[in-house]
């Protein structure tokens, strides 16, 4: 791996980071424009978006678990003591 | 003959380190007992050295062998990902038939499981202000606008702060070896 390819991998990273966040605060239509031209831009941006929306859902797991909230499984994915 | 451990190593100034031999015994073991039906054990002890050097590599790793058994799981989910891909004659015609699904999941839920835990790292690792920006929005379902009026900040450090954590918590990933599984 070269420090280029780390620098473009981390660059593209915090791209998606920022999209993610610009989506929870809700995209205007030139924000989805340009969204869709970062997305197809380059297959790195499409897999760290990949991986930032992946992680977007694991944070619901992550963070549940803390006092904050009650604990709860959100996306069903984990086994839980449900009745049959 | 040299394995793509051996040739990693000697390719990335590595070779001093000394690899662990007892652990590895203990992880066939684990791997056996979690996943057995499993056919590449030493393909995948291997793989999971490999995943650990380019973890150290890359930054910073403080329990080597908590995650070298972190990373041994999720190597055996992706060899499961590989099977039910390219099935070999051993499988039924279906690569999405019950069997692999069933094995896939198990697998699944277990990284799933190790993610968290590991995210649960980065999270502790991140300023309070903006863990506590992230549970608002994420477990609360507040809006932007509803974190920047209970926090007194602007709506736009709100999203900033949101950004933040992503952005660290996407690196600590990276760091340690672990892509996030799609939902």
């Amino acid at each position: 791996v070269s420090p280029d390819a780390v620098h473009t991998t981390a660059a593209a990273e915090a791209a998606a980071a920022r999209w993610l966040a610009r989506r929870e605060s809700g995209m205007s239509e030139s924000d989805a424009a340009a969204f869709t031209r970062w997305l197809g831009a380059d297959p790195i941006h499409a897999e760290q978006w990949r991986r930032a929306e992946a992680l977007w859902t694991a944070l619901g797991d992550a963070l549940a678990d803390r006092p904050v909230s009650a604990p709860r499984a959100e996306s069903g994915r984990l086994i839980s003591g449900r009745a049959p | 003959m040299p394995t793509p451990l051996s040739i990693a190593l000697a390719h990335g100034n590595a070779a001093t380190e000394s690899l662990p031999g007892e652990p590895d015994t203990r992880l066939r073991g684990y791997l056996r007992r979690r996943f057995p039906r499993l056919p590449d054990i030493e393909d995948l002890v291997q793989e999971a050295h490999l995943r650990l050097w380019r973890a150290k590599r890359a930054g910073n790793v403080r329990s080597e062998r908590g995650l070298l058994f972190s990373i041994a799981r999720h190597a055996a989910f992706d060899s499961f990902r590989r099977h039910a891909k390219h099935p070999t004659e051993r499988l039924p015609e279906d690569p999405d038939s019950a069997v692999y699904l069933d094995d896939a999941n198990a697998a699944d839920i277990t990284s799933r499981q190790e993610e968290v835990a590991l995210l649960r790292q980065a999270l502790a690792a991140l300023p309070e202000r903006c863990r506590e920006v992230l549970v608002l929005r994420r477990i609360h379902a507040l809006s932007h606008r509803e974190i920047a009026e209970r926090l007194g900040i602007a709506e736009h450090t709100v999203e900033k702060q949101v950004g933040i954590g992503l952005r660290k918590c996407l690196d600590f990933l990276r760091r340690h070896g672990v892509d996030p599984r799609r939902a």
